[in-house]
């Protein structure tokens, strides 16, 4: 039964969630308030949504659902950098099965996702196309012809507009099927061009210390790490570890590593119960030793004192 | 368990005790005139910080507990602090290994900062952060970091420095203790990282080692000082040579300094004698002291105050 959603944030930990398809997590740039709009239309195999940020942001993405999945933006203009890489607003990724990678924004974003099942992949590049349409095991980006992109993007923008404004359509199974066709056949079109970039190995070697990089934090969720010990897990040197970073994040792993123990204290200051506890406990447990230095930050990042977001009711 | 300490002292002794905490160090307070230090010592999980703030002049010989690595940062303030006879410059930090002891002193009011810490933490993070060519030379070495990384590792110490006077009870939880050790490990590699290397930065030279020796056998004498001559032939050197070592570590010469040292332990002696027991000719006697009435005057005008004074408020 094909169904959709839209649905808008203001928090980009619940924007992450709701990203179709993969784990990801999200770590918000600039200062002020974030928004964040995803749109998503499932039909009876395959799934899409469009998604939109208003400002900068890096994400991290790990696939773990067994479907051929590809990703674009929908407006021209710089594009995302995925694992240090500018991906082009011309170009599409397909998304590789042991996928994990970091990609940043550098302003505002739209972007688009499309997926299938792995064997209704396969099938659909066989009878369109000719072709094995299997996902990779490494991420590809291709560049498809210009009328094979436009068309691809006005059906998808079409599904979109549909899901806001009259998702009774899509809901109405016999119309559902005929967009999911042409969406089908215009995803394949795109993506059965010869014309791709190969995997440089010191992509590969970068998708390597960033996958560790992320294990790494990952295993450490609810508490803050730091330079030395992440060196000590990831195996690289710190110079190493920052040119690495400077690549996916735009900025180093020491910046990178702070930005989220200020996440992960705003998140507790939201969650925390006033009555049981202070900024200084919440501070300290997560590193912050130096309480002055912490609230300023705090504040240039969010806009708000520690203990206005202690205050305030959980939203 | 982390936590920070602050102690003021008014009295050498206790000073000097409280010291032993941190490295063995052999004090002799080399200026005349009312003492007075304040000791601050941090302790983190791995490592601790001690910062000292002395009044007067003094020699200290050090040996870091076996081990530990010392750091000792630049000194904040005007004082000057010497390091094997060398001024410690405001661009470089010293680290010292227990395989050497070293003589370091001051020439007036000195505000200092150490951190301690394992050598093996410290080579495991610098290999992790730098690579397996991380090494840290045994004994002492001065390392001259970038302005930069140096800059970081003192405002980080300092920082830490005044949170456990604000803020004292942050520093003895264990997450917010783990970040600062993180940042000052990080900020300390990097300081060695970025080292750039003069021509005599391993301080291992003869003097070094001579004057190493020379304390030693002054421990073989816990009462009466050797003869300068007995010394001499001990070490392998005339006596003009042990005389240039001396001024170049101790800042004066070798009778100078054993006279000062002698009285140093005559007064501690004094500190835990019985009073009714004691006669100060007999404590004097002891420590090679045999004219009284000069050591008496030589003793009021070192430390302030007369033996009998010292006697009659010894701790028992």
């Amino acid at each position: 039964m094909p169904s959709s959603a839209v649905r808008t944030f203001d928090d980009p930990n619940d924007y992450a969630a709701s990203i179709r398809g993969s784990k990801t997590e999200l770590t918000a740039l600039s200062r002020g308030k974030f928004t964040g709009k995803i749109i998503r239309v499932d039909f009876n195999h395959l799934w899409m949504q469009r998604a939109s940020e208003n400002m900068p942001r890096i994400l991290h993405s790990a696939n773990s659902d067994n479907r051929a999945i590809i990703s674009f933006a929908t407006q021209p203009g710089p594009g995302l950098i995925r694992s240090g890489v500018e991906v082009r607003s011309d170009r599409l990724a397909r998304i590789g099965k042991d996928h994990s990678y970091f990609q940043r924004s550098s302003n505002a974003l739209s972007w688009a996702g499309m997926s299938l099942p792995v064997d209704v992949m396969y099938s659909a590049g066989v009878a369109i196309a000719g072709c094995d349409l299997t996902p990779p095991s490494q991420d590809l980006i291709v560049a498809p012809g210009e009328a094979a992109m436009a068309k691809l993007q006005r059906l998808h923008a079409a599904a979109g507009d549909l899901a806001e404004h009259a998702p009774e359509i899509i809901a109405n199974t016999e119309a559902a099927r005929g967009l999911e066709q042409a969406l089908m056949h215009a995803m394949v079109d795109c993506i059965s061009q010869q014309d791709r970039s190969p995997d440089t190995s010191a992509q590969r070697r970068h998708e390597k210390i960033m996958r560790r990089f992320h294990r790494a934090i990952s295993e450490h969720e609810e508490e803050a790490i730091y330079i030395p010990d992440l060196c000590a897990i990831v195996g690289v040197p710190e110079r190493t570890l920052r040119l690495c970073c400077h690549e996916s994040f735009g900025m180093g792993p020491k910046r990178y590593l702070m930005l989220r123990r200020m996440d992960l204290a705003r998140r507790a200051l939201r969650n925390a119960d006033r009555a049981k506890t202070t900024v200084t406990e919440i501070a300290a447990n997560l590193g912050f030793w130096n309480f002055g230095r912490f609230s300023l930050e705090y504040k240039a990042l969010y806009g708000e004192s520690p203990s206005a977001t202690l205050r305030s009711p959980d939203a | 368990m982390p936590g920070s300490t602050a102690s003021v002292f008014s009295e050498r002794d206790f000073y000097h005790a409280a010291l032993q905490q941190d490295a063995g160090i052999e004090l002799v307070v080399t200026s005349q005139g009312e003492f007075r230090a304040e000791l601050i010592r941090l302790e983190l999980l791995q490592m601790h910080l001690v910062t000292g703030l002395e009044r007067l002049a003094r020699i200290a010989y050090v040996v870091p507990s076996a081990d530990l690595v010392r750091i000792t940062l630049p000194t904040r303030g005007n004082g000057s602090l010497f390091w094997a006879g060398a001024a410690l410059r405001p661009d470089e930090i010293v680290s010292h290994t227990a395989s050497l002891g070293i003589y370091e002193r001051t020439d007036g009011p000195c505000h200092w900062r150490t951190i301690s810490l394992p050598i093996a933490h410290l080579l495991r993070y610098g290999r992790a952060m730098i690579g397996r060519a991380f090494g840290l030379p045994s004994g002492a070495h001065r390392w001259r970091p970038t302005s930069k990384a140096l800059q970081r590792l003192s405002h980080l110490y300092d920082d830490a420095t005044r949170m456990s006077r604000t803020q004292p009870l942050v520093l003895t939880r264990t997450e917010a203790t783990r970040g600062l050790e993180q940042q000052l490990t990080d900020a300390l590699i990097e300081c060695m990282r970025a080292s750039r290397t003069g021509e005599d930065a391993t301080i291992g030279s003869r003097p070094i080692d001579v004057m190493d020796r020379f304390e030693g056998i002054l421990r073989d004498y816990p009462h009466r000082a050797p003869a300068i001559s007995d010394i001499c032939t001990a070490l392998g050197i005339p006596a003009r040579t042990l005389r240039a070592y001396c001024k170049m570590h101790l800042g004066m010469g070798p009778h100078q300094y054993l006279h000062l040292r002698q009285m140093h332990l005559a007064r501690r002696a004094l500190r835990i004698t019985n009073p009714a027991t004691t006669r100060i000719l007999d404590v004097a006697n002891q420590y090679g002291f045999s004219a009284h009435g000069r050591f008496s005057s030589d003793y009021r005008k070192q430390f302030g105050e007369r033996p009998s004074d010292t006697k009659r408020r010894a701790i028992r």
